[in-house]
């Protein structure tokens, strides 16, 4: 997937990117950081062709979005799902919504059955197969329009916010079964989420203030420095905090970004201190 | 004058085949002057609750008194006074936006309460500015055409131009940004210390929570399974995680280091704490 400078403005005027260049490689997992109205959502949009670009151009696996008659390959390779779970939700019972986009993609009833089943699996709604959608909560709905996206089994994965609305268990719930179809199918990733610790696993960070890209590089780099983070708005992870915290306290730890690593880490410096 | 739950349960759809409990046996006061934080796993009853607290959602089973009535026998006029008592901030702040500018979305509460002119203008202003919305620049958009985050801002923002006595807030700080988040947990704070307001916070950003409410209700599966402090909730952090509540990342560093560290000390609220623990018992080497 190509961004080659993009700028975007809304009809109202309202200039919201300005040049935006990046390359997503197939299998990639991408995330994407910055305040709000930073112009991520409005990116996410330019990336299936909901939005097309005023200048620049969005190439999907070579096909352009401005092509009216490549809209459809663009949106089968492209799964979208957006911040808020309502807009996405079409059907009234969940297993209905989520075979929803595969009988639109004309598959066989068996490997759409199949495909319902597995979605709904990884985001652990099976008891709920049945249920109609208005009797779910926050966090049932964003896991059932998850699981339409899933089940659409595109190349590329575009999630804005999709744990916004989940308790701490279901977020990394959701995240784990992300990075395994990222591993497992190759699709590539692109998240948007305004939780640090969902980048640490990532391929590659991206930090966008203003409408323009202002940070790229890997989750150890972009993750462990508070101060340049804070500078664009945003928070480092509680690890990183800790670890900063520790440090002004006179215990250099080396930076670490998952909870694992920083247990070891503090046990074995214990043991050198008691050994001194 | 309190927020009272007695016996409280409720089931959606009650009485059909498809009815589903979503709380039951609740006993719970909320006061003014106190911020209450209500955690739980998701489908375990925390918007139901809260919508009993304004009169959305009626008990099916015992009895809500909010400052002495049960919103179940309350007709038009006086149901509206109970909107302007105690406020709600809904899960999405879509459910809240309909007007066509956020002027007038920020204005709709206040216009009930019979605002007009400058008084009503100075009141949508002071809110907006509490949430660092610009009002020359966003005042006249379409709601629906705003980012994720200032679509919250302007929701809650409604909420707090209706000026209640009460102050519920469900999920407030899904979608925020960082900034977004510790403007809001300030405003709420001020609210409640200075104002005298109710605060009820529900949250799965569980460091924001413990973080800045008084007291933790911990609901699961509709029942309410955990009641205390912030410091009382975070030492039973086992506890918590039996429960399906997964701890803040710092105070899951604290829990895990008990195993070769006994002397930890588990009841700390926040990062800064919780460092300064762990540098108390690197310094004793214990
Ligand atoms: N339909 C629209 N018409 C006009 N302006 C818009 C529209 N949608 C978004 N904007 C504006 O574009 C800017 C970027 O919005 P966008 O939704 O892309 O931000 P975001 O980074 O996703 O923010 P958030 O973290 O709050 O979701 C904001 O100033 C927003 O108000
Ligand atoms: N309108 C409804 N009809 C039927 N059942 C409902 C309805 N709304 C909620 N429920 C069910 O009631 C239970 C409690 O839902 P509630 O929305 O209160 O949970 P919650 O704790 O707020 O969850 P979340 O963290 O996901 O927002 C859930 O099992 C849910 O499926
Ligand atoms: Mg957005
Ligand atoms: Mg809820």
């Amino acid at each position: 997937m190509e961004i080659k400078g993009v700028s975007f403005s809304y009809p109202d005027g309202n200039s919201v990117l300005k040049d935006i260049n990046l390359q997503i490689k197939p299998g990639e997992f991408l995330v994407l950081l910055g305040r709000n109205a930073s112009g991520k959502s409005t990116l996410t949009k330019l990336l299936n062709g909901l939005l097309v670009p005023n200048d620049g151009d969005v190439l999907v696996d070579g096909l352009n979005t401005r092509d009216q008659n490549k809209l459809l390959s663009v949106r089968q390779r492209v799964g979208l799902l957006f911040s808020n779970p309502d807009n996405q939700l079409v059907a009234s019972i969940v297993e209905e919504d989520v075979a929803f986009g595969p009988e639109n993609l004309g598959l066989p009833s068996t490997e759409i059955r199949q495909r319902v089943h597995a979605a709904l699996a990884a985001v652990d709604m099976e008891k709920h197969r049945t249920d109609s959608l208005q009797s779910l909560s926050g966090g049932q709905k964003q896991r059932t329009a998850i699981a339409g996206v899933l089940a659409l089994r595109p190349r590329y994965m575009v999630l804005d916010e999709p744990t916004a609305m989940l308790d701490p268990l279901g977020r990394s719930e959701v995240l784990k079964t992300l990075i395994s179809i990222n591993q497992k199918e190759q699709t590539a990733i692109i998240l948007v989420t305004h939780f640090p610790e969902e980048a640490v696993l990532a391929d590659r960070v991206v930090v966008m203030d203003g409408g323009r890209i202002a940070w790229s590089g890997f989750p150890q780099e972009v993750l462990t420095d508070p101060v340049r983070l804070n500078s664009f708005g945003l928070e480092a992870p509680e690890i990183v905090l800790l670890a900063r915290e520790l440090k002004d306290r006179g215990h250099n730890l080396p930076p670490v970004l998952e909870i694992d690593s920083m247990v070891k880490l503090i046990q074995k410096y214990r043991d050198n201190l008691k050994e001194d | 004058m309190p927020i009272v739950f007695s016996e409280v349960g409720y089931q959606y759809a009650q009485g059909l085949p498809w009815e589903r409990i979503a709380l039951r046996n609740i006993n719970l006061q909320v006061e003014k002057n106190e911020m209450l934080g209500i955690i739980g796993p998701t489908g375990s009853g925390k918007t139901t609750l809260l919508q009993l607290m304004n009169g959305i959602l009626t008990a099916s089973q015992g009895q809500v008194l909010i400052n002495g009535a049960n919103p179940a026998n309350m007709r038009g006029t006086e149901m509206t006074r109970l909107r302007r008592q105690v406020g709600l901030v809904f899960q999405s702040p879509e459910d809240q936006l309909f007007e066509n500018q956020v002027y007038d979305d920020i204005a709709f509460g206040p216009r009930n309460l019979g605002l007009t002119g400058s008084e009503l203008d100075n009141r949508v202003k002071w809110a907006m500015e509490m949430l660092e919305l610009d009002f020359a620049s966003l005042s006249e958009r379409k709601p629906q055409s705003l980012s994720g985050g200032q679509k919250r801002r302007v929701a809650i923002a409604g909420l707090l131009a209706i000026d209640p006595e009460y102050l519920i807030l469900d999920e407030p700080g899904a979608g925020l940004d960082y900034e977004g988040r510790l403007i809001l947990l300030s405003v709420i704070n001020k609210l409640c210390r200075v104002e005298g307001k109710g605060i009820v916070l529900v949250s799965h950003r569980l460091q924001d929570v413990f973080g800045t409410v008084d007291r933790v209700v911990v609901l699961v599966d509709g029942k309410i399974a955990m009641e205390g402090s912030p410091r009382d909730i975070l030492a039973r952090g086992e506890q918590l995680e039996e429960l399906g509540i997964e701890l803040p990342a710092s105070n899951q560093v604290l829990q895990r280091l008990t195993d070769t560290m006994p002397q930890v000390s588990l009841g700390m609220r926040g990062v800064v704490e919780v460092a300064g623990e762990i540098n108390r018992c690197l310094r004793s080497k214990l």
